[in-house]
């Protein structure tokens, strides 16, 4: 019996015959708060979709709270895990409004549950004022904009008062309002309360010290995890990389720069 | 899960918006086996859960007659008619199911439109 949240033992994806992840291994334990960081198609996606239990890995095992990610505990475990995905739940919402969005994450289904009460209601109702979108509660999905559509998903994920919370780039194609606005609510999840939180970025100014844990995928594999102010360092993000990279911290928040050679350009543009 | 509820009322009830039959939309978002099931307005293209015939016709009703409008800030057109009945379905709903006349299986007491009201 493990204290972890959720653990993942062996756990593959393949596609064909492309590994999308490979022998990952991991726990993750209650009140932990972790960047999952890694460049596109490095599996980051992937295995946010696998832990949230959308994705069923092909092969390995996947553990919530000591209980077997199964047909006979999926729906328990999308209850206790508030996932926001817009790449996922873009391709399920589209003109259902985001009050009934928000309620569909009592039950984590897709749908407002008819014996929902007053209470949840008015839950709903004080997570979407809360985000500034109290008058846009009967606006259809498609008809909001990206952020108003990110916060939506995240009301959404909070619904249930999750054991976890996973975000997938949950600041993807936002402007500089929403993201910092967004990047606030997360530092004040991590500060205020004992949610378990998995943030996924490819934005290296999105890493602050309220993630203690960082992992770096690289190629569906797990390249390094441990504390995020020991993974954040030049040597380990110049492996990772394969170039040389200077890692800085100013203010709580990471820094990183590289060098890079340009595109090569000539006979196209010049 | 596909229920028996919602087998029940895919047959029973309609789109809170546009009135039309409701069906069953397998959205398989996870390969745990069990695909989630839910109940779908085919012609609003959107997961609704749907509410009694009964309970539509007396909120378009009341819509049209009353020129009732809770959105009076949006553009005066079908999208915005179609939120103003669901918006009273809604609250016929509730009622219904604060005072006993309304549960999951549907409405306790047999209905009849009042003409004159109507």
């Amino acid at each position: 019996m493990s204290d972890a949240i959720i653990s993942a033992k062996q756990v593959s994806q393949k596609s064909g015959n492309t590994y999308l992840l490979k022998n990952i291994n991991i726990e993750i334990y209650p009140g932990q708060h972790w960047i999952v960081f890694g460049n596109n198609g490095s599996g980051k996606t992937t295995l946010l979709n696998v832990l949230a239990g959308y994705l069923k890995p092909s092969s390995g095992e996947l553990y919530f709270l000591n209980d077997l990610y199964s047909p006979n505990t999926i729906y328990q475990i999308y209850q206790n895990i508030g996932f926001v995905s817009s790449s996922f739940f873009d391709q399920c919402f589209s003109h259902e409004t985001a009050l009934e969005i928000v309620l569909s994450g009592i039950t984590g289904m897709l749908s407002v549950p008819f014996d929902i009460t007053a209470k949840d209601v008015r839950k709903a109702k004080h997570i979407l004022k809360q985000f500034h979108l109290y008058d846009k509660m009967d606006f259809p999905y498609d008809l909001l904009s990206k952020g108003q559509r990110q916060c939506v998903l995240i009301g959404r994920a909070l619904m249930s008062k999750p054991s976890l919370l996973i975000l997938d780039e949950p600041t993807s194609g936002l402007d500089i309002v929403f993201r910092s606005k967004i990047i606030s609510t997360i530092e004040a999840l991590c500060a205020s309360s004992v949610i378990t939180i998995l943030f996924v970025t490819h934005h290296a100014n999105e890493i602050s010290s309220c993630f203690e844990n960082a992992m770096l995928i690289r190629d569906g594999e797990i390249f390094a995890f441990g504390k995020t102010i020991n993974i954040f360092s030049d040597q380990v993000l110049s492996e990772y990389f394969n170039t040389p990279v200077k890692c800085s911290w100013k203010n709580d928040n990471v820094s990183i720069r590289m060098y890079n050679q340009p595109l090569d350009l000539s006979g196209i543009m010049y | 899960m596909l229920t028996q509820e919602m087998k029940s009322r895919s047959e029973r009830c309609c789109c809170r918006y546009c009135g039309s039959k409701l069906a069953i939309h397998v959205v398989i978002f996870n390969q745990y086996g069990g695909a989630g099931a839910e109940l779908y307005c085919p012609n609003c293209n959107k997961i609704e859960f749907g509410t009694e015939p009964a309970i539509y016709t007396a909120a378009k009703d009341f819509v049209d007659e009353m020129d009732f409008s809770h959105y009076f800030n949006l553009e005066d057109n079908e999208r915005t008619y179609q939120l103003n009945i669901a918006k009273v379905c809604d609250i016929l709903s509730w009622g219904g199911k604060s005072l006993g006349w309304l549960d999951k299986n549907g409405l306790k007491y047999p209905t009849e439109n009042n003409e004159v009201v109507l």
